[in-house]
């Protein structure tokens, strides 16, 4: 692996994130092909985000040394929304590409799509001569092809762990170069080439469904996103999220923060709070009434565990 | 091209310290960590340190745990730390002096309350002042013959690619074969995407002589379910042989003999699917061995993790007996199976596990033995003395 330059320019930490507007022009992601010159923009709403320390630093260290975030955690407790919120924060298009167990590496970069270049040969279009009306970029492809065209993007894989055994694999030596050609063409060439500040920020969330390959391993960096340890703290991630009545969520976190820790298969996470609270707050609940557990099927979603909780808080 | 900072001495022994305990670390991963330090990441404070590291080296939260304890065993204390974000400009420069390499343990003690034995009896009291406790943090992790990754590497060369689901992917061939048959333009052939559809039965022997590898073995398991990518993988449990109760009348032929050997009587021996697995490792919930067998066993693999008697070192030949019955039923649903001994080869004299290696694939897990396992699963030839 040849030694890569330092990328200094970008800093996540400096943007003071709760200062942004609410809103903000950034470059479509959807367009199809990426433009070269003159992008059109598309109104982004701001991703209600809070991201601790360690985890800013661990972004910026992705991004200084160009290698891929693999972000580890709970379900529901925010790894996809980081490269949401990021993007926003640096003002750059988002390509996202949802795992699934059919998702072959090659998808990412791009699709060339044979059927329909066989059935135009067929009825004799001119079209057909050009292969490359029939490539289609995936995610990874956009984002590697507007770098050359001199724009940079964050790039999201999600749920990387659901795809088959060879994805991860197939992917090193793209990650590693950033380019690839599309084999059909030889025309088609992309690269981001010696520019360190316009390398693809690419975050990976994982589940732990399976283990991923060492090789892989290597050459990202790991953050593991922890459920907030401090009441403080997820107060601070609720008023972020816009619940406005204080004492409702003080309740709802002590509440929260007890359930976490009973014994139970699948502990409520942030997303699962975040619903929950938000529920209460707009039928007015009272805050009396929480102790009883109110639409616990918004935090707990198995028979099991609801029946323990509800035992567990009627012993108090 | 600015010189590359001096890292303190410490940051090399952890690195090697990692790099004994197995984590996936080469020269690239300390240059990695070079890089970060010049680019201004970890000077802030101690902790910030740490957890560059654990970012750039440790891949998984066990790892990070890992890591954790050993970087609070080789850092300075953080008095010693000189490192502030003023110390940057030096340090880019390459001037930036090493650090102390072993942390002062003495510093700490003395502060604290001595504990101190009363004196009775004209003995001298006994005194833990000049004693040096360290406080270092101990590193418990546990450290198997086999690690998770050396495991799921392995295992994953099981596969038998089928294609198998909805029919998404162009078949190139098969829509060429089609025009040029047909003449005219026609709709293309399509076909369904490869999977692995290996199946998978672990049968584990648990308690007794087995008691000293139940977290060994779990560990394996649960590394080939996790990392296997198998299309099933099925795991029961057994106390000592899978199935009991084969026909002794056979073994009259062999009196005498204080170590007969079954070779005699071998066609003899009728194959048994008599007994119970356990679907728990506390061998609670008892399911019939045949109807385990009829689910996973047909067509698929099958693997035994016992002793096989090693662990004691004894020959009982009703234990040879009954595995040998048991084997002959198990053939009769597939031909691919192994045994995996947690023993090393040589303990398998003399005893019950050096007869059973006679008869059945036999080897001691470890990293040369489960990839044998595999090649024989796969379908590679495996030479025994005499097989059933």
């Amino acid at each position: 692996m040849s030694k890569r330059a330092i990328d200094t320019s970008t800093w996540f930490s400096q943007v003071a994130y709760d200062q942004l507007p609410a809103m903000r022009e950034i470059e479509d992601p959807d367009i199809d092909p990426v433009p070269e010159t003159n992008p059109s923009t598309k109104t982004v709403l701001k991703e209600l985000y809070l991201p601790d320390d360690k985890l800013k630093e661990a972004v910026d260290l992705a991004i200084a040394l160009g290698r891929p975030l693999l972000l580890q955690g709970e379900p529901g407790c925010g790894k996809t929304r980081l490269a949401y919120a990021v993007a926003y924060a640096l003002g750059l298009p988002l390509e996202t590409s949802y795992i699934k167990s059919t998702s072959r590496a090659q998808d990412l970069l791009y699709t060339y799509d044979a059927v329909n270049r066989l059935y135009d040969a067929q009825i004799g279009a001119e079209q057909s001569k050009d292969v490359k009306q029939y490539i289609r970029l995936g995610p990874l492809g956009r984002a590697i092809a507007r770098a050359q065209y001199g724009r940079r993007s964050v790039v999201l894989i999600d749920e990387i762990d659901k795809a088959d055994l060879d994805f991860p694999n197939d992917l090193l030596w793209e990650l590693d170069r950033l380019e690839f050609r599309v084999t059909e063409t030889s025309e088609m060439h992309y690269t981001v080439g010696d520019h360190p500040a316009l390398r693809p920020i690419v975050f990976v969330t994982h589940n732990e469904e399976k283990a991923l390959p060492a090789a892989f391993l290597r050459r990202c960096i790991f953050h593991y996103v922890e459920f907030p340890d401090s009441e403080e703290r997820l107060q601070q991630v609720l008023a972020t999220q816009q619940v406005k009545n204080a004492d409702l969520s003080r309740k709802a976190i002590e509440v929260i923060l007890e359930l976490r820790q009973l014994d139970l298969s699948k502990k409520p996470g942030l997303s699962e709070l975040l619903d929950w609270v938000g529920y209460l707050e707009a039928v007015k609940k009272p805050i009396e009434e929480l102790d009883l557990l109110p639409s616990i099927g918004a935090l707990l979603k198995q028979e099991g565990d609801r029946q323990r909780a509800i035992e567990a808080l009627a012993k108090r | 091209m600015t010189p590359s900072p001096v890292l303190p001495p410490f940051l090399w022994q952890l690195f090697q310290r990692l790099r004994r305990r197995g984590f996936a670390l080469g020269p690239t991963d300390y240059e990695a960590l070079r890089q970060a330090l010049r680019a201004g990441f970890g000077w802030t404070s101690r902790e910030s340190l740490r957890d560059l590291c654990n970012s750039l080296w440790a891949k998984s939260q066990r790892e990070q745990e890992t890591l954790t304890a050993l970087f609070e065993q080789l850092a300075p204390d953080p008095d010693d730390w000189q490192y502030s974000l003023e110390d940057d400009d030096s340090s880019a420069d390459g001037t930036e002096s090493p650090k102390s390499e072993q942390p002062d343990l003495e510093s700490k003690a003395p502060n604290k309350t001595v504990p101190r034995t009363e004196s009775r009896g004209g003995l001298p009291s006994i005194s833990l002042a000049d004693v040096k406790v360290s406080e270092r943090p101990f590193v418990f992790v546990p450290q198997f013959p086999l690690t998770y990754r050396e495991v799921a590497q392995t295992w994953r060369r099981l596969r038998r690619p089928v294609r198998f689901g909805a029919p998404i992917e162009l078949d190139i061939e098969g829509t060429i074969t089609r025009r040029s048959r047909l003449g005219v333009a026609t709709t293309v052939v399509l076909q369904p995407r490869r999977r692995n559809m290996t199946r998978l039965l672990l049968l584990v022997d648990r308690q007794g002589s087995m008691d000293p590898f139940h977290r060994f073995c779990d560990e394996v398991c649960t590394a080939i379910q996790q990392a296997g990518r198998l299309e099933e993988t099925a795991l029961y449990y057994f106390h000592n042989v899978p199935a009991e109760g084969a026909d002794e009348q056979v073994l009259e032929a062999l009196t005498g003999q204080l170590f007969p050997v079954l070779d005699p009587v071998l066609p003899q021996i009728q194959p048994l699917t008599e007994g119970c697995l356990y679907s728990d490792p506390d061998l609670l919930s008892p399911k019939p061995l045949a109807d385990v067998l009829q689910s996973y066993a047909v067509g698929g693999a099958v693997v035994l993790i016992s002793d096989a008697g090693a662990a004691r070192n004894r020959y009982r030949i009703s234990r040879l007996l009954d595995t040998i019955a048991f084997m002959k039923a198990l053939r009769t649903y597939t031909s691919h199976y192994v045994w995996l001994n947690p023993l090393p080869k040589r303990y398998w004299l003399n005893n019950t596990a050096a007869h059973i290696a006679r008869h059945v694939p036999m080897f001691p897990l470890d990293l040369d033995g489960i990839q044998r396992a595999v090649n024989v699963l796969r379908g590679q030839q495996h030479i025994i003395e005499r097989p059933l």
